[in-house]
C-alpha cells in the first residue's frame, strides 16, 4: 500500500484549497468530504479566507458565518467522532489493511467508528490490538468509543423513514452480526 | 426520460460492460460481487437483523467504500440486495447514509394509481428507493436480455427464472417491462436552452418575507420562476428540510423534484416535495395518535366506502335516499356530497346542524322547496356520522380525510401547529386557483402569517370544481387569506404564437374569472397561421375533417405525437378513438382499462376459475392459441349449465361432453393446461402473468405488434397487471373479489385514474387524445378541439345530486345550489381556456352544424368571443376507406318454433348482444347475491304464494310470520340488518295486498301471442276477473319502476292479453314504488310496435346480435368481461 496515498499532507491540501477559484461553501464541502481527518485546518482557513478584505475589519459576515457553520455541522454528523476520533480517521484502504490484520470483517470496524459498541464488552486483549493497529493509546480509544453513537443525518423529515439514534449493543452482538463462527466469538469476547 | 429509466439505462449498460468483462450473469451474487469489488467497494453479508443496518436490508457506508447486506434464503436475494446498493454508488449517493429498508425486486416502474398510491405516488426518498430497485433488477436481468431470451429463444419467464436463479415474479415483472412497454430512447437533439428569467421573473423569485402570490398566465415560465426561486434559496444556504413545496399532483411534484435534483440533488431529496394530500398523510402518519388512529391508518378508495356502507344502509333509516334495491348509486352521491364537506372541513356534526339551521328557516318561511332539500341534508348527515363511525373502527381513512384531518388537529393544537410552522421556513404552492378551503386553512395553520409563503396560480385556469377548487381563494388572497399579500403577475407568453395568444387572451378579457383581461404578450413571432374553425354538415363528418387535419399537420411537418385532441368529456374519447384509428390515424388512447379487448381476453381468462358455465370460453376460443368454434363452446356449455360442475372442476368433465367435437375437446384441455394448478384462491396476478409469459405467448406478440394501436394494447394490459398488484383484503376468494371489484369501480366510475398512460407511453407516436383536465399542465405543437357546439360547450348545469346545505362552502352565500350553477358558469370558460392555451404553433376547432335529424346545432357561444382572429371554413372532407366494424352478427342456424317471454323480447330491446348471451347461449344468471337481492326474492316468493292461495288480506303478524320463514330458508335472517330488511320487506307485502283488495282474483294460464309461427308468452304474476266478463293481467315486480310503459315488451303483454280476450287490461306492478301503471297503446303504436316485433323475431333467426353498451347497465351485465367477438362457426340452435 502506499503510505503517501493514505496520508496526505496536511500542507498540501490546505494549499490547494486555497488556491481554489471559489473558497466558498462548494468548495469546503468538497474539501472536508475529501480529507475529513484535515476538518478542522480546512474549516480555519476558510474562515480567514472570508475574513479578509471585503468585510473589512476582520469580522465574518452573517452569511458567511451561516454558511461556514453551517458546513460545520454537517462535516460533524459524517464524520464520526469529527477530527478527534482515532477511528474516524481511518480511509477505506487503511480499513482494509485493519481487517486483514485482525482477521476480522470490515463491519465489525464500521460498528467500532459509529461508536455502536458498547466498550465495556471489548476485551482487553481486542481493545490492546486494535489500539497497536491504529497507533493510539487504548484510554483514547475507549474514550471514543464512549461517546454516543452517531446518527444518520442526511434523512429527511417524511415519516416513511423513521430515524432513530443506533442503540449501543455489546460487541459480541456485533460479531455475532457478522457471522463469525461462534468459537471464534468465544475467543474474542473471552480475550484469550 | 424520468429518473427511473435513466438509472435503468446505466444499469443496462453496466451488465453489458460486465458481461463483456467475461462476468456470468447466470451466477448474480457473484456477478454484482464482482462489479462492486472493481470499484474498490468492499462488499460484506450480516445477518439479517444485524444492529449495524439499522433496521433496514443494506447499505452503503461511502466513507468507508463498504456496502453491507443482509444474508437472504436465495443468492438472487443478496444480490440483488447487492445491485441495489451498486444503484446508490453507481448514481451517486455519497451523502445519504440511509439504510435501505422496503427493497423490493418485483417493483413496477411507476406505481398503479389507485387508492393510497393515488395519492402518494412514490415519495421522494421512496423514489428513489424505487429507482435503486429498478436499476437493480436491470443490471441483474436487463429487459432486452430478458426480452430476447422470451422472444428469439422462447423461453418461458420460468425457465428464464431457473436460469438467473431469480423468484419468478421478479422475472416476470421485469418480461411485462421488456415485452409491453415501448422502448423509451434518449431523446435525440440539443435539450432546450434554460432562457434566463426576464425581469418579472425574477422579481417574482428573489421575492422574500411578505406572501406573495405570482399570477402566471398559460406559458408564462411559472415552473421556472419556481425552480429558480428554490435555487435561489439553497444559495442562500436555506436548510433544503425547511422548504415545502406543494404541488397539484404527483406527476407535477416528480417533474419538480426531478427538476430542482438536476442543480441541486440532495437538496431536491430533503425537501418536501409532493402534493395537498401527500402532505396531509405524512402527517397523519406523524401524528396519528393526535388524531385517533392507530399506526399506519390504510387508505380507501370510493368502491371500498360505497362497500362498506352498503352493508349498514338499511340502519339508516333513510326516505329521501332510501334504495331498497340497489344502494350502491346513491350512496355514492352521499359520498360525494361528504367529500364535499370535507374540502370545506365541514364534519358530520357541523353538517347537521346547518341541515338544522334550514329545518328551522324553511319551516319559518313556510318553504317547502327549502324543507326537502333540508331534509335530504339531515339525512346525508346520518350516514355521514356512520361512515365516520365506521371509518374510524376500521382503522381506515379517505381521500377527503388527508387535508381536512390535519387541519382540525394543526387548528386545535397549537404546539403541533407551531412546531410544524418551525419546520418550514418557506413554502412554495403550485396552481394555487385549484386549492380549495381545507388546502388554504392548512397552509394558514403552517404560515400564519403568510411570511414566506410563495404561491403560484392562473384564476382562469380553474377546472378542479368539483374537488372544490374555487376562484374565491385566489380572490382572498392578500386580504381575508394572508393579509397583506402581495400579487405580481407573469406577462410574457412563451408558448404560443401571437395568433393563438391573442385570441385567448381575447376570450380571458371577458371571462367571469379573474380581473378582466390577461394581460399576456406572446414573445414569438407570428407564424402567419391563423386560428381555425372547421364547420361540417354532420357530427360524422367531423371525425373525417379531423383526420383530414391530422394529415395536413403532419404534411406541414408535425407529427403524429406532437398533435393533440383534446375534448370536454371522457364520454365522446373512446369512440372517437376507435373512428380514428379505423381511419388510419394512429392515435394514443388508453380509454377505459377494464373495456379493452386485450384485458377482457385476460378477464376472460379469470372467469373461467369462477363461473360455472365457463362462459369466458366463448372469448378464450378467439384466440389463435386456443381457437375453438362457436358450436363446440356453445356445447360446453350447454354440458355444464345440464350438469351442474363446481367452477374451475370443467377440465375433469371433459371426456363427457360427446356433444363437442374431437378438435373441441382438445382445445378445452389445451386451455385447462394454461390453467392448470389455479382455482379461485389464486392470486390474480401470478395467474395472469403465467398465463401471459409461461403457457402462452400472449405477450410476446404484443411485443412484436407494429402498430400504435397495439402498442397501446401492451400497455393496456401492463396498467391492468399492475392494478392486479394492489388490491385491498377483503371478504372472500381473490379471484371473485376482484372481478367483483372492477366491475364496482367501472361501475362507479372510480377507475378514472387508470385511464391515464403510464409515463412509460410517452414515447409512442400517435395523436394524443385526452379531455381538456388530463391536459392541464401540458402543451402541444398543434391543437384539435372538436365539438365546440352549444351545449358541448359550455355544458349546461347539472344540479348536484345531493347539495350542500346552505351555508356550507365558504364564500358561496347562503344559496348553494345557485353557487353551484355560478361556479360552473365560470369553470365551463376556464375549460375553454385551457383548452385554447395548450397550443403552441396551430389551433383547429371543429363543430357540425346539423343534428342527427337535420335540425340545426348552434356553434358554442364561446367562439364569438375569441376576437377577430379566427378564420371560419365550412369544410366537405375527403372521403376514405373505413374499416368496417364488426356489426355483430352471429351466424345462427334456427330450427322449430321460436318461443320468448315478453320480458326477454324486452332484454333483446336493450342490448341484442345480451339477449344473445342471456337468452340462446344461456349463460346469464346472477352472479352474486346481495341482501337486498335475497330480501327481494323473499317477497316475489311470498306473494307468489299469495297469488296462488287467492289471499287478499293479511295481518301485519301474519305478513311478519311468513317474512321470518322466508328469510330463515334463505338465511337472510343471519344478517346484521335483518331486523331492518325485513322491515323492508314487510311495507313491500302491505302494498302488495292493497293492490289485491278490490276485485276477484282468478288464476288464468299462460297467454302468448304467435307471429309468424314464433310466439311471445305473457305469464300474469296477478290476475283478476272483470265485471265486463274480460280479465284485469298484472305483471308484479318488487323492485322501482324500470320497465317503460312504451317499449316493446310492454306492447307484447298487450298483444298476448288482447289475443286472448280483446278488451283484457294490463297493470304494471311496481312494490318498491308503491306504483300501478296502467298499460295502453293506441291501435297505431301497438300495429307498429307489433311489426317490430316481427323484426326482432327475425332479427334473432338472422344472428343480428349487435351490443348496445351502456355505462351503467353494462358492469352488472354477466357478460361483463367476455362481451366482444364470438368464435367463428355457425350456431345450431332450437327452443
Amino acid at each position: 500500500m502506499n503510505e503517501e496515498n493514505m496520508k496526505p499532507d496536511l500542507d498540501a491540501v490546505v494549499e490547494a484549497f486555497m488556491m481554489e477559484e471559489d473558497t466558498g461553501r462548494k468548495s469546503l464541502e468538497r474539501y472536508l468530504q475529501l480529507y475529513p481527518q484535515f476538518a478542522v485546518e480546512l474549516l480555519d482557513v476558510a474562515r480567514e479566507i472570508s475574513a479578509i478584505p471585503d468585510h473589512g475589519g476582520g469580522t465574518v459576515s452573517d452569511t458567511d458565518e451561516r454558511v461556514i457553520s453551517a458546513a460545520w455541522k454537517r462535516h460533524v454528523e459524517t464524520v464520526p467522532g469529527g477530527a478527534t476520533d482515532p477511528l474516524g480517521l481511518l480511509q477505506p484502504s487503511q480499513l482494509n489493511q485493519l481487517s486483514a490484520a485482525l482477521n476480522l470483517p470490515r463491519q465489525v470496524f464500521s460498528a467500532l467508528r459509529e461508536r455502536r459498541v458498547i466498550a465495556s464488552s471489548i476485551s482487553e486483549v481486542f481493545l490492546q490490538s486494535l489500539a497497536e493497529q491504529i497507533n493510539c493509546s487504548i484510554e483514547r480509544l475507549v474514550a471514543s468509543l464512549n461517546e454516543s453513537p452517531r446518527t444518520a443525518t442526511g434523512v429527511s423529515r417524511k415519516s416513511e423513514v423513521k430515524p432513530a439514534a443506533p442503540q449501543k449493543v455489546t460487541f459480541e452482538q456485533i460479531l455475532k452480526d457478522a457471522e463469525i463462527e461462534p468459537h471464534r466469538v468465544t475467543e474474542l469476547i473471552s480475550g484469550n | 426520460m424520468d429518473s427511473i429509466e435513466k438509472a435503468r439505462t446505466i444499469a443496462a449498460r453496466l451488465h453489458a460492460a460486465a458481461v463483456s468483462r467475461g462476468l456470468d450473469p447466470t451466477n448474480p451474487y457473484e456477478f454484482v460481487r464482482a462489479e462492486i469489488t472493481s470499484r474498490g467497494i468492499c462488499i460484506e453479508p450480516t445477518k439479517p437483523g444485524a444492529a449495524i443496518l439499522d433496521g433496514g436490508r443494506a447499505k452503503y457506508i461511502h466513507e468507508e467504500l463498504l456496502i453491507l447486506h443482509e444474508r437472504c434464503s436465495t443468492e438472487f436475494e443478496s444480490a440483488f440486495l447487492a445491485a441495489h446498493e451498486l444503484g446508490h454508488v453507481a448514481l451517486g449517493d455519497e451523502n445519504d447514509p440511509t439504510p435501505s429498508i422496503n427493497v423490493d425486486p418485483a417493483r413496477p416502474a411507476e406505481p398503479s394509481p389507485i387508492a393510497e398510491d393515488r395519492v402518494v405516488d412514490y415519495g421522494k426518498r421512496q423514489r428513489r428507493e424505487v429507482q435503486m430497485d429498478l436499476f437493480a433488477r436491470e443490471f441483474l436481468m436487463p429487459r432486452s436480455v430478458v426480452g430476447c431470451l422470451h422472444l428469439d429463444e422462447e423461453m418461458s419467464a420460468t425457465e428464464i427464472a431457473t436460469r438467473f436463479g431469480a423468484p419468478f415474479d421478479v422475472v416476470a415483472q421485469q418480461l411485462l417491462d421488456a415485452l409491453l412497454l415501448p422502448i423509451i430512447e434518449e431523446p435525440v437533439g440539443s435539450p432546450a436552452v434554460a432562457r434566463p428569467l426576464n425581469v418579472k421573473q425574477s422579481e417574482a423569485a428573489s421575492h422574500r418575507g411578505l406572501p406573495l402570490l405570482v399570477e402566471a398566465g398559460p406559458g408564462t415560465g411559472k415552473t421556472q420562476t419556481l425552480t429558480s426561486r428554490v435555487d435561489g434559496l439553497l444559495a442562500e444556504g436555506i436548510d433544503p428540510r425547511g422548504i415545502l413545496l406543494l404541488t397539484f399532483s404527483n406527476k407535477a411534484a416528480a417533474e419538480m423534484a426531478d427538476r430542482i435534483a438536476e442543480t441541486n440533488k440532495d437538496a431536491s431529496a430533503a425537501m418536501w416535495i409532493g402534493t395537498f394530500h401527500a402532505f396531509g398523510l405524512d402527517l397523519i402518519r406523524r401524528f396519528h395518535a393526535e388524531v385517533g388512529l392507530e399506526k399506519d391508518p390504510r387508505m380507501i378508495d370510493k368502491t371500498e366506502a360505497v362497500e362498506l356502507l352498503e352493508e349498514q344502509f338499511p340502519q339508516f333509516g333513510l326516505s329521501h335516499y332510501q334504495n331498497v334495491y340497489d344502494p350502491a348509486p346513491v350512496i355514492d352521491d352521499i359520498l360525494t356530497a361528504i367529500s364535499r364537506a370535507k374540502d370545506e372541513v365541514v364534519g358530520p356534526d357541523a353538517y347537521r346542524r346547518l341541515a338544522e339551521a334550514m329545518r328551522i328557516r324553511a319551516e319559518e318561511s313556510r318553504d317547502d322547496e327549502l324543507r326537502v332539500r333540508a331534509e335530504k341534508c339531515l339525512e346525508v348527515a346520518r350516514v355521514f356520522d356512520a361512515y365516520e363511525r365506521i371509518k374510524r373502527a376500521k382503522h381506515c381513512i379517505d381521500f377527503g380525510d388527508l387535508v381536512s384531518m390535519p387541519v382540525t388537529l394543526l387548528e386545535s393544537n397549537p404546539a403541533i401547529a407551531s412546531a410544524i410552522a418551525q419546520t418550514y421556513t418557506h413554502v412554495l404552492v403550485d396552481e394555487y386557483q385549484d386549492v380549495n378551503r381545507s388546502s388554504v386553512r392548512l397552509l394558514k395553520a403552517i404560515c400564519p402569517d403568510g411570511t414566506n409563503l410563495w404561491a403560484v396560480g392562473d384564476a382562469k385556469q380553474s377546472i378542479y370544481r368539483f374537488r372544490g377548487a374555487s376562484s374565491f381563494n385566489m380572490k382572498r388572497f392578500g386580504s381575508a387569506d394572508f393579509p397583506g399579500g402581495l400579487r405580481m403577475p407573469l406577462e410574457n407568453n412563451y408558448r404560443s404564437v401571437p395568433e393563438i395568444t391573442d385570441a385567448f387572451s381575447a376570450f380571458a378579457a371577458t371571462m367571469l374569472a379573474g380581473n378582466g383581461a390577461d394581460g399576456l404578450t406572446a414573445t414569438r413571432d407570428a407564424s402567419g397561421a391563423e386560428i381555425e374553425l372547421r364547420t361540417v354538415d354532420q357530427a360524422s363528418q367531423q371525425t373525417l375533417a379531423l383526420a383530414d387535419a391530422i394529415e395536413q399537420m403532419r404534411a406541414e411537418g408535425h407529427d403524429s405525437r406532437d398533435q393533440a385532441i383534446l375534448c370536454t368529456g371522457n364520454e365522446k374519447l373512446s369512440t372517437l378513438a376507435g373512428d380514428l384509428e379505423r381511419l388510419g390515424i394512429p392515435v394514443l388512447f388508453l380509454g377505459s382499462l377494464f373495456e379493452r379487448a386485450e384485458v377482457k381476453n385476460l378477464l376472460a381468462f379469470l372467469s373461467l376459475l369462477t363461473d360455472r358455465r365457463a362462459m369466458g370460453l366463448l372469448r378464450i376460443g378467439c384466440h389463435s392459441e386456443s381457437t375453438m368454434t362457436l358450436g363446440d363452446v356453445a356445447e360446453t356449455i350447454g354440458h355444464l349449465r345440464d350438469d351442474n360442475v363446481d367452477p374451475a372442476q370443467w377440465p375433469t368433465q371433459i371426456e363427457t361432453f360427446d356433444k363437442v367435437s374431437e378438435d373441441g375437446k382438445a382445445t378445452l384441455e389445451k386451455i385447462a393446461q394454461i390453467l392448470r394448478g389455479f382455482d379461485q384462491s389464486s392470486a390474480p396476478w401470478i395467474i395472469l402473468a403465467t398465463v401471459l409469459l409461461d403457457r402462452t405467448r400472449m405477450a410476446a406478440e404484443v411485443a412484436t405488434a407494429g402498430s400504435t394501436v397495439e402498442k397501446t394494447g401492451g400497455i393496456a394490459i401492463w396498467q391492468f397487471m399492475n392494478f392486479l398488484r394492489v388490491q385491498p383484503a377483503g371478504k372472500g376468494l381473490p379471484v371473485p373479489r376482484l372481478l367483483d371489484r372492477i366491475r364496482r369501480l367501472v361501475r362507479l366510475k372510480d377507475d378514472r385514474d387508470l385511464r391515464k398512460l403510464p409515463e412509460s407511453a410517452s414515447g409512442l407516436d400517435g395523436v394524443r387524445l385526452m379531455t381538456v383536465h388530463g391536459a392541464k399542465g401540458l402543451e402541444f405543437p398543434v391543437v384539435h378541439l372538436p365539438g365546440l357546439n352549444q351545449t358541448s360547450l359550455p355544458k349546461n348545469f347539472d344540479k348536484p345530486v345531493c347539495p350542500p346545505p346552505d351555508g356550507m362552502i365558504a364564500g358561496a352565500g347562503d344559496d348553494a345550489i345557485a353557487a353551484a350553477r355560478a361556479g360552473h358558469d365560470e369553470e365551463q370558460e376556464c375549460i375553454f381556456y385551457v383548452a385554447l392555451s395548450r397550443a403552441r404553433d396551430r389551433l383547429i376547432a371543429y363543430a357540425p352544424t346539423k343534428k342527427a335529424n337535420n335540425h340545426r346545432w348552434p356553434l358554442s357561444p364561446f367562439l364569438d368571443r375569441l376576437g377577430p382572429w379566427l378564420n371560419r371554413s365550412h369544410v366537405t372532407p375527403n372521403d376514405r376507406v373505413v374499416t368496417p366494424t364488426s356489426n355483430g352478427t352471429i351466424p345462427i342456424r334456427v330450427t322449430g318454433e321460436v318461443t320468448f317471454s315478453a320480458a326477454q323480447i324486452g332484454l333483446y330491446e336493450k342490448c341484442p348482444r345480451r339477449f344473445f348471451y342471456t337468452h340462446i347461449l344461456q349463460v346469464g344468471g346472477r352472479r352474486k347475491m346481495s341482501p337486498y337481492m335475497l330480501m327481494h326474492d323473499a317477497v316475489r316468493e311470498i306473494c307468489q304464494l299469495i297469488v296462488s292461495d287467492g289471499i287478499t288480506e293479511l295481518s301485519n303478524s301474519e305478513i311478519r310470520t311468513r317474512i321470518d320463514e322466508a328469510f330463515k330458508s334463505n338465511r337472510l335472517d343471519e344478517h346484521g340488518y335483518a331486523k331492518e330488511l325485513s322491515g323492508m320487506a314487510v311495507t313491500l307485502i302491505e302494498f302488495f295486498l292493497t293492490t289485491r283488495s278490490a276485485g276477484s282474483p282468478v288464476h288464468l294460464p299462460s297467454l302468448a301471442v304467435t307471429i309468424d309461427g314464433d310466439r311471445i308468452t305473457f305469464s300474469p304474476d296477478d290476475c283478476f276477473a272483470t265485471d265486463s266478463g274480460s280479465f284485469l293481467l298484472r305483471q308484479v315486480r318488487t323492485g322501482g319502476f324500470k320497465s317503460s310503459t312504451r317499449d316493446l315488451s310492454a306492447a307484447a303483454l298487450l298483444l298476448a292479453a288482447y289475443d286472448h280476450t280483446p278488451t283484457n287490461q294490463v297493470e304494471l306492478v311496481h312494490l318498491s314504488d308503491k306504483e300501478t301503471k296502467p298499460l295502453n297503446m293506441s291501435a297505431k303504436v301497438l300495429s307498429t310496435r307489433a311489426s317490430t316485433l316481427r323484426e326482432v323475431l327475425g332479427s334473432i333467426r338472422s344472428g343480428e346480435f349487435p351490443a348496445m353498451p351502456k355505462a351503467h347497465s353494462c358492469p352488472g351485465c354477466p357478460a361483463f368481461f367476455i362481451c366482444g367477438p364470438v368464435p367463428e362457426g355457425e350456431l345450431e340452435k332450437s327452443f
